[in-house]
Parts: C-alpha cells; sequence; structure tokens
C-alpha cells in the first residue's frame, strides 16, 4: 500500500540511505551470534527472542543462513527460516519503512516453503508459499518477490506431480523475469519446462528444453549448468544414450563437488548408480547407491534413501545377493514406519518384503519402486501388486 | 533434476553495492516513468520510486541489472498503484463523520502483538500459525516437526503462558 506523506525528496533519500546504513549493521551484528546458534538453534526456541535481535537484518541474516544450509541440512534450514518469521513478527511495525517489513516476512515463509520441499512435505510447502505470496501482493514494489514465491511453488507443483498447474504458474512468472532482467531465472524455468516435459514421459523434448537452456546460460552460472549436465544425463540415460549419459553426469558432479553443492552432488551420484543399474553394471552400482543412501538417512530425508534403497535391492537380487536384498527391504520399511510415510507406501514394502525370493523379484522391486516414487505426486494411489 | 528455487542472493551479504550511486542515477527516471507512463502525480510517485529502491535493497546483490530491474519493478508497482486507485471510492461526506476508525480494534492489536512477542520464540510461532495462519493442528505438527499430540499439548501452553503474561501486564499497569 503507498503511504502518502509529506516529505520531500531529501527526506526520502537519507531514509533509504539510512535503512541501508541501518540494515547493513545489524547484518554484521546479527551474524556471529547466528554462527553460534548453527550448533546450538534447537535452545533458542524456549526464550524470549532478546530485543537486540529483533531487527530487519537479523532477520535477513537468517534467512541467508537458512538458505545456505538447505543443501546439506534442510531440517536446520527449516529451524533457521522459521526463526526469521519469528523474528519478523517479533519487530515492531514501525521500525522500518513498510516494504521492508512485508519483504522480510515473504521471504522468510519462502525460506519456509522451500526447507519444506527438501523434505518432500509439499503441502506444507504450498501453505507457506500461500503465506509467502499474501506477504508479497501486500506491498506495490514487490512484484518480483511475487514471481520468484510463483517460480518456487511451480518447482513444487511439478515435483507433486501437477504439472499443468506448473506449466501455466511458469509462463506466467518467465515475461516478468525476462523484464526484470533476470536472465538468470529465465534459463531456470527453461530447466522446469524439461523437467516437466522428462515427467511426463516426453524425453525429446525435455532434452530440447534442456539444450537450448545450455545455450543461453551465463558463463558464470555453474550452479545452473551443472542441474542441466545433471538433467540432461538423466533423460539421456533414460534413453539408452548411455555414454553420453555418463560424461554429462561427471560433468555435473565435478560441478557441484567445486560448488560444495554437497546434496546435488549426492542426487548426481545416485543418478550416476542409477544409470549404472539400467545399462546393468550392477556390481559397479552398489557401493555407490549404498553411499548414497548412508547420506540421504543423516540428512533426515527418509523418502529418497528409501528409493535409494530399493535401487539397492534391484542391484543385490540381479547379482544373486537374495538375503542382502530382503534385509534391505526390511530395513526400508523399518525406516518408512518411523518416518510416519505415507501408509500405503508401507503396504507396498510389506508386499515386497512377503514375496518369495524367485526370479520376478527384481520387476517386484522396480514395480514397488516406481509406485513409490508416483505416490509422492498421488498420495492416494491405491497399490496393485504385479499381475501373476 | 532441479529441485528449488534457490534464495541464492541472500546468502551474499550486501556492502559492495554503492546504493547511494544507484539511487543518485536511477531516481528521475523511475519517478517520471510513473508520472509519463502512468500520469501518477509527482508526490505519489515519488513515493512509489521509494518504495521501489527499499525493494530493490534486499535483493540488489542477485540483480545484475539494475536499470531493468527498476524500471520493470516502477511500471508494476505504478499498474498495481492505479489499479488500487480506482478501486477506492470515496465516502459520501455525511458518512465520513461517522465512520469508525477501527480504533478499538486496533488497540486490541497492538495488545495481542505485544503479548505475543513477550512469549517464548516457539509459542510465538506455534500461536502466530495457529490462529493468525489458521494452521490446523496436524498442520502444526507438520511444520513444527511434531506428533499431533504435541502440538495440541503446545499450543495449549502458550495459550496459558499469553494469559499468565497478560494478566502480568494488567496488575503492572493497573497497580
Amino acid at each position: 500500500m503507498l503511504r502518502r506523506r509529506t516529505v520531500n525528496t531529501a527526506e526520502r533519500r537519507d531514509e533509504f540511505l539510512e535503512t541501508v546504513v541501518r540494515v547493513g549493521a545489524e547484518r554484521a551484528a546479527a551474524r556471529p551470534i547466528i554462527e553460534e546458534l548453527r550448533t546450538s538453534a534447537e535452545m533458542v526456541w524456549e526464550r524470549e527472542l532478546p530485543h537486540a535481535w529483533r531487527t530487519a537484518g537479523f532477520a535477513q541474516e537468517l534467512i541467508s543462513v537458512a538458505d545456505e544450509v538447505l543443501e546439506d541440512d534442510p531440517r536446520q534450514s527449516l529451524i533457521f527460516a522459521q526463526l526469521a518469521l519469528t523474528v519478523t513478527t517479533s519487530i515492531p511495525r514501525n521500525a522500518y519503512p513498510p516494504p521492508l517489513h512485508a519483504q522480510l516476512e515473504g521471504s522468510a515463509w519462502k525460506q519456509i516453503g522451500t526447507a519444506h520441499c527438501y523434505r518432500s512435505a509439499y503441502d506444507a510447502a504450498l501453505r507457506a508459499y500461500d503465506a509467502a505470496e499474501r506477504c508479497f501482493r501486500s506491498e506495490a514494489s514487490l512484484t518480483h518477490d511475487l514471481a520468484v514465491n510463483d517460480f518456487a511453488r511451480a518447482i513444487a507443483l511439478s515435483d507433486m506431480g501437477r504439472q499443468a498447474e506448473a506449466r501455466k504458474l511458469l509462463e506466467r512468472v518467465v515475461p516478468v523475469f525476462r523484464d526484470f532482467g533476470d536472465h538468470k531465472r529465465v534459463v531456470k524455468a527453461m530447466c522446469v519446462t524439461g523437467v516437466i516435459e522428462q515427467r511426463e514421459g516426453r524425453f525429446r523434448g525435455a532434452l530440447a528444453a534442456y539444450e537450448s537452456a545450455l545455450r543461453e546460460v551465463p558463463d558464470d552460472d555453474l550452479q545452473t549448468r551443472a542441474t542441466l549436465d545433471l538433467n540432461l544425463g538423466h533423460v539421456k540415460a533414460e534413453l539408452g544414450e548411455t555414454n553420453e549419459a555418463m560424461l554429462l553426469l561427471h560433468q555435473a558432479l565435478a560441478l557441484f563437488t567445486e560448488l560444495k553443492m554437497t546434496g546435488e552432488a549426492k542426487r548426481t551420484e545416485w543418478v550416476l548408480a542409477r544409470t549404472l543399474l539400467l545399462s546393468g553394471e550392477f556390481e559397479r552400482a552398489i557401493p555407490s547407491l549404498q553411499s548414497t543412501r548412508d547420506d540421504f538417512m543423516t540428512r533426515s530425508m527418509p523418502e529418497e534413501a528409501g528409493l535409494a534403497g530399493l535401487d539397492l535391492a534391484e542391484a543385490f537380487i540381479a547379482t544373486g545377493k537374495l538375503t542382502q536384498a530382503r534385509e534391505i527391504t526390511e530395513s526400508v520399511l523399518v525406516e518408512f514406519r518411523a518416518a510416519n510415510l505415507n501408509a500405503r507406501a508401507i503396504t507396498a514394502l510389506a508386499y515386497l518384503r512377503d514375496l518369495p525370493e524367485t526370479s520376478r523379484s527384481g520387476r517386484a522391486v522396480r514395480h514397488v519402486r516406481a509406485y513409490i516414487e508416483q505416490l509422492r505426486h498421488e498420495p492416494s494411489r491405491a497399490f496393485l501388486p504385479l499381475p501373476d | 533434476m532441479i529441485t528449488a528455487e534457490r534464495n541464492a542472493a541472500a546468502v551474499d551479504a550486501p556492502g559492495v553495492i554503492d546504493f547511494r550511486s544507484v539511487y543518485d542515477e536511477y531516481l528521475r527516471l523511475i519517478v517520471g516513468t510513473a508520472i509519463r507512463h502512468y500520469r501518477i502525480c509527482e508526490t505519489d510517485a515519488e513515493a512509489l520510486a521509494h518504495e521501489v529502491f527499499l525493494a530493490y535493497f534486499l535483493k540488489a546483490n542477485e540483480v545484475l541489472d539494475p536499470r531493468a530491474w527498476l524500471l520493470s519493478a516502477i511500471n508494476n508497482a505504478s499498474k498495481y498503484y492505479l489499479r488500487r486507485q480506482a478501486r477506492q471510492v470515496a465516502l459520501p461526506p455525511e458518512y465520513e463523520a461517522t465512520a469508525s476508525t477501527g480504533g478499538e480494534s486496533l488497540a486490541d492489536q497492538l495488545v495481542a502483538r505485544e503479548i505475543i512477542c513477550c512469549l517464548s520464540a516457539r509459542c510465538q510461532l506455534a500461536l502466530r500459525l495457529r490462529y493468525v495462519e489458521g494452521y490446523s493442528i496436524p498442520e502444526l505438527a507438520v511444520e513444527l516437526d511434531t506428533s499431533a499430540k504435541y502440538a495440541q499439548k503446545l499450543v495449549g501452553k502458550c495459550v496459558r503462558q499469553a494469559k499468565r503474561r497478560y494478566a502480568a501486564k494488567e496488575n503492572r499497569e493497573h497497580g
């Protein structure tokens, strides 16, 4: 909302520059405190927030840290983002010029949404994105934030299998990014278009989207380049172009490692291992799948850990290690129960556990794995055993 | 596959951007845009420009082309402003004098806000999600990564904490 005030240009300029200096100083003051919170964030929740923390700079710094730790520890990222939201709630309404307040609160919500996405809690993510949208819509000057939030929502919707809605949102945000000169996000949106094509089984369409995005990606945007290499590798593997796929995936792995994006590096290793499975190199895939699964467990990502576990079971079955296959399936079942994941997934895993060890076991594992992946998009989809 | 929209710019702290130069270089351009293209009066155009600069400030590190960003922001802000203006209908004079100022509810809101700010961080978050955002208990449980039973218990505990603190505040204020 526009506030009409009887101030002149010079006063507004002064207010802007004072805000810049003030928030900058608050961020600097917040940094060492938040650094300490990285090891003790849980304890903060039981006490009243100190007055010195109730600043825009503190909230902004918390949002930054939440983003920074997202890859390695989505749960901690969520805690920092929630703390940022709590801080913004505690800031007196008139402490800063109004758009700042809405922008910070919206950014905290958006970060909460993204952390939920990383943990596959999509409904919670969408709710957070809705709250972010309300904040961004309340001010005339936050159109770009609004588009960025919609872009995040499009990614979540695509992850949930709601491809048509995701595509519609992308169509809306891309022109906004172009207008704002946000070329990086234009390229990322092309990349998400490729993901949608891929998820709808149109691998050639996905390939075309990724390749055109790769042509436009700026030289210094190594993160998007790495993501595109990963996605292209994934599609090539699906199309049976294994050698090219391996090359692209190794490129992506090197870039993610260089960028210290350990979560994405681990996902790339997972795709590499699955490519080995697709090409029948089961023994080579086993250690990589084991390490991927362990890593997801450490990061409290039980769904991904479970899927990697089923890949591992498939590799064990293919190499005749039926006892290990049974053990890993049993472990995944226990983990899914402990994490309170979809009851239908648990039923499907129980079916797998009770299946006699036959030549059909490998097919059954693939069947259950595909089903569990589909459940992420269609949580009420019924499980049907393999036909006899 | 790409997994999330990362807030990459937020990772870098501001510091390298000379906001004074950006402000001085583009102020006239963006105020002029609001006036010329949208026929917004100078006072409001300046207020809009000011808000655009503030929005730019928090995202400056991810903006590669400040000119394009600021121009697009002022274009959008101007359209938003005009839409708002079109929706606002002035009250007839006979109603203006009797229109409620909302004073009481504002006072209540301020008290509620003050009390919420005195609670522990966990209670602040829980009560905000439950009563401001309208989260159900199961939704709250997901948000707080806990069971529905614990979330319900927490809300009860936080409401009691709020009541205690409100009573203490009343006692302080009224002897």
